[in-house]
């Protein structure tokens, strides 16, 4: 056995005390909140573990983890003696203890005042019982008990004191690198399959020259005959060996045909074998890479328990599903969302305690975290009892970050409040504390989860709490697709994305306020044609039906349109070069069995690309044909709109265009924004409040400085005298909102500037 | 041991057998895989090159001839199957399978803005370079073979950004290096602003 140098064992070292401070959080919080069910166990096991550690502290010569151990150690030992009882105080300065250790471990220095206080709490505390410590140790009997406890607690599936199994640790890169060599193996095999298709190529290829053989063998016959009756010739001799050699030609042919035949025969056997034990390989691959929900749960334990302290709130958090088993990746991406959820409960959520207690609620907040497993999904909750999305407080945030007009909020549905609580900027918090309050928590969440191709929803009563769902695939690298034709390309969109697949005739589209509309199950809904989204030809001519693919996402639902719908499968997930992942609407690219790459769409980016719904990117397919890409330097453009439906639609136009977007909600603040930016064009509604966009024109066009600044009008109004209004006032142009489409309001502007 | 075909249409008798036609693909192909080989093995078989001079891959794309720095080839490979991306600059013709990789493939005509006619033959071979994190594949019409140059031998061109020069034989010499480090490459770098 080799001895390991000094840094293998430290590598090892800050592993174990990592664990050894997780079970120490979770034993502390099970005592601190009253959940062991055995406190004497949960007391014993962080005896031992904190002994554990000062013995690996001291071998590698840590002695300030080594120090504070033996105090940990110590006041367990008290404790478990009854000389000593774990208040809240004492429960404190042991947390103090694990974060002075959880430092080391992180590489983080300790203030040498806050250690050297901390230390010498410690002594103190020890100092004072040290002789029942000894004493305790001392007795014998505890460790038979200790066996005893340690069974129950198991089996009550607490976090402590899970039964170890006997194993290795393996760094996660060591196992991708694995997975990567798995998926060359599935490609190597692919390969295989395809030399047995050769095979079978050669065999037909022997069927045809045996038909040709047969067909000239009677011509053969009987010049075979014709030559046995006739007088020795010149030709004779040399075309009986020819005859002779074409007949051993045969023979040797039909001969190697049977060899091939057998090949074929046992390659495809090895292809099978090999592909089986590939899967088999894949799939175990995959479990390793599976970690316990648990062992990221310690640490949310502690924070709502700090949180909850900081903020004055008493909040109890309940876990769900601990031992469900997950991929290390997900895992660990799932875990800053879930934090973010946590937060955001605590701080949100959960109703300060007085309040509580006049709702007729208990004083206790309840945080629920659970996790499971649904068919090829987990499912995270997190789930609070405080008082649910505050409707009306969300919609005086958004006004505040500019989300919304003023004069809208009242008529803010709640899939409206849903979506926006998503948005960047937005908090209801009226005093931003130190945690969350500073809206970056959801548009953090939505993020992260959708990066995992999860989705997140969220359900809140008013007064009795809110619910986020998170839900994630179970394995990342393998992914159900459906597989769809658009114009002469197969893409592939993920099947969990997509909500029905159908034909309709063509005479029942409809359009409302211009745009193609469906009605399916009598549920409204806007047809996109995915050629003109990802810039292909169309293939087929005009046809009497149309084949649609609904795709649901942010509660919404849209009709694509495709050309055609193949099948669906499983897809083994490739990841794209850097130079292309980001590209709009893809989420990555697979391969198929034919070794062909398929590319797979992102179907939020596809719902969110409504309303536009023009072609975004040019065309690249032929040679012949080169769009010009040169991208537009990009434009500077002010859209003055008091509603938020418009202005988020012309921000969406605008930006899919190439056009850097800001927005001011009426005349006042958008003529502020003008005195601080510089714009390329500016596009104002006419009727707004405090400002209208007529006075804005005014303004813009008698500015020394802006006077050469194009306006365009937008506005709803159809009146005429409105119009001429506007001109007057010097707009360059101006569009009614009943004519507005994008395709128009892009030719405009590029007729202004 | 044949001294006179006779009137046999031995020709016609191979073709019809099949097998020999075959063969003499096969011959043929063995003979076109030898030559390139030893072209491709030249360069270490000559008289080792002066410490300062580089050894280029030549490929022909259209009419022009490039030469990239062999440190920076990964591989060349013919084109297989291209699946398009959509929403990519036009220099990206898509992506394609390369021993279980996904490797974007990248027309340089399109990059430099050359003009493109419709051609007979789309390019069918792919020169594999790798530099700043990126591996890419740029197609190219024939992978000519390396050869030896001497910097002296580069001369200069002017407001060329990506190219070190232009040889005795006209072949530019594209610094790929830099190239590749253009954020033009990198889709979405300008515009990652989410949602």
């Amino acid at each position: 056995m080799t001895t390991p140098s000094d840094a293998d064992l430290l590598s090892i070292f800050w592993v174990e005390v990592g664990d050894y401070l997780q079970t120490l959080n979770n034993g502390l919080l099970q005592i601190e909140t009253g959940a062991a069910e055995n406190e004497a166990a949960v007391l014993r096991e962080m005896n031992r573990v904190a002994h554990s550690m000062k013995g690996a502290a001291r071998a590698v010569g840590i002695s300030i983890i080594e120090t504070i151990a033996h105090y940990l150690e110590a006041i367990f030992a008290a404790a478990l003696n009854d000389r000593l009882a774990l208040t809240p105080n004492l429960c404190d300065l042991l947390y103090d203890g694990i974060d002075l250790i959880q430092n080391v471990v992180n590489g983080v220095e300790n203030p040498t005042e806050i250690l050297a206080a901390a230390l010498a709490r410690l002594e103190q505390t020890v100092a004072a019982r040290a002789p029942e410590t000894r004493q305790h140790t001392a007795r014998p009997a505890a460790d038979s008990r200790r066996a005893a406890s340690t069974v129950e607690l198991a089996e009550t599936g607490t976090l402590l004191l899970r039964p170890a199994e006997d194993g290795v640790r393996v760094p996660v890169s060591k196992l991708d690198r694995l997975s990567g060599e798995i998926s060359e193996l599935l490609v190597t095999k692919m390969h295989g399959e395809e030399r047995q298709r050769d095979l079978y190529r050669l065999q037909r290829l022997h069927h045809r020259w045996q038909r040709e053989w047969r067909s000239v063998r009677t011509a053969y016959i009987r010049l075979a005959r014709r030559l046995q009756n006739q007088a020795r010739d010149e030709n004779a001799a040399d075309l009986a060996a020819l005859l002779e050699f074409l007949e051993t030609n045969q023979h040797y042919l039909t001969e190697t045909n049977r060899h091939i035949a057998q090949l074929a025969r046992d390659v495809a056997q090895y292809n099978a074998q090999v592909g089986a034990l590939v899967e088999q390989l894949q799939d175990d691959v995959g479990r390793m890479r599976l970690v316990p929900f648990e062992s990221i749960l310690g640490g949310f334990q502690r924070m709502v328990r700090d949180l909850a302290r900081d903020v004055g709130k008493s909040i109890y958090l309940d876990l769900v599903g601990s031992t469900v088993e997950l991929d290390k990746t997900t895992l660990d991406a799932l875990r800053e969302p879930i934090m973010h959820l946590l937060r955001n409960a605590v701080d949100h959520g959960i109703e300060p305690g007085p309040e509580r207690t006049r709702l007729g609620k208990p004083e206790t907040g309840r945080i629920q975290l659970a996790v499971e497993q649904r068919g090829k999904e987990i499912v995270v909750r997190v789930s609070d009892d405080g008082r649910g999305l505050d409707a009306e407080k969300i919609s005086r945030a958004a006004q505040a970050a500019g989300l919304v007009g003023p004069q809208e909020s009242v008529v803010l549905s709640e899939e409206e409040i849903h979506s926006l609580i998503y948005q960047p900027g937005l908090t209801t918090s009226e005093n931003v504390t130190r945690l969350s309050g500073r809206g970056m928590g959801l548009d953090i969440v939505r993020t992260r989860v959708e990066s995992l191709r999860g989705r997140v929803s969220v359900q809140s009563i008013p007064g009795q709490g809110t619910t986020f769902t998170l839900s994630v695939p179970l394995v990342l690298s393998r992914l159900s697709c459906v597989v769809l034709q658009v114009g002469d390309q197969n893409f592939a969109v993920p099947s969990a994305r997509v909500s029905r697949m159908l034909k309709i005739r063509r005479d029942q589209v409809f359009t409302a306020e211009g745009r193609d509309m469906v009605q399916i199950h009598g549920q409204p809904m806007p047809i996109l044609s995915l050629h003109a989204l990802l810039g292909i030809a169309p293939a087929a001519p005009d046809d009497d039906e149309i084949t649609l693919l609904v795709l649901a996402a942010d509660e919404r639902q849209i009709a694509f349109q495709i050309d055609a719908l193949h099948s669906e499968q499983e897809l083994v997930l490739k990841p794209l070069g850097r130079e292309v992942e980001n590209a709009h609407y893809i989420s990555g690219a697979a391969l198929l069995g034919s070794g062909d790459v398929i590319i797979v769409l992102d179907a939020n980016d596809l719902i969110r690309s409504t309303p536009a719904a023009a072609p975004v990117f040019p065309h690249t397919a032929d040679p012949d044909d080169p769009a010009p890409n040169a991208p537009p330097s990009r434009r500077r453009v002010l859209i003055v709109d008091d509603s938020i439906t418009t202005r988020t639609l012309e921000k969406h136009i605008l930006e899919t265009a190439g056009f850097d977007v800001s927005v001011a909600i009426d005349g006042v603040e958008a003529w502020t924004m003008l005195a601080e930016n510089a714009f390329d064009v500016v596009i104002a509604d006419v009727e707004m409040p405090n400002m209208d966009g007529l006075e804005l024109t005014r303004r813009i066009k008698n500015d020394g400085h802006l006077g050469q600044l194009p306006v365009i009008l937008l506005t709803s109004l159809s009146r005429p005298e409105q119009r001429e209004a506007g001109l007057k006032a010097g707009a360059d142009a101006y569009v009614m909102k009943s004519q507005f489409d994008q395709a128009e309001l892009l030719r405009i502007i590029q007729a202004v500037m | 041991m044949l001294q006179k075909p006779g009137s046999i249409d031995w020709e016609a008798v191979w073709k019809s057998l099949n097998w020999d036609d075959a063969q003499r693909q096969q011959a043929a192909e063995r003979e076109r895989l030898r030559q390139r080989a030893h072209q491709y093995a030249a360069p270490a078989a000559q008289a080792p090159t002066p410490e300062d001079s580089r050894s280029l891959l030549t490929f022909t794309l259209g009419h022009e001839r490039y030469g990239v720095d062999v440190m920076l080839v990964r591989g060349v490979r013919a084109v297989a199957k291209i699946a398009r991306l959509p929403g990519v600059p036009a220099f990206y013709r898509g992506v394609t399978n390369v021993r279980g990789r996904i490797i974007t493939v990248m027309d340089l005509r399109y990059f430099f803005d050359i003009s493109i006619e419709p051609e007979a033959l789309p390019p069918g071979e792919m020169v594999i370079v790798r530099s700043n994190d990126l591996e890419i594949g740029l197609l190219a019409h024939q992978v000519n073979g390396i050869s030896a140059v001497s910097p002296a031998a580069i001369r200069p061109v002017e407001h060329m950004p990506y190219m070190a020069g232009l040889t005795d034989e006209r072949v530019i010499v594209l610094q790929m290096a830099w190239l590749l480090a253009d954020e033009r490459l990198i889709v979405g770098s300008a515009t990652s602003s989410g949602q």
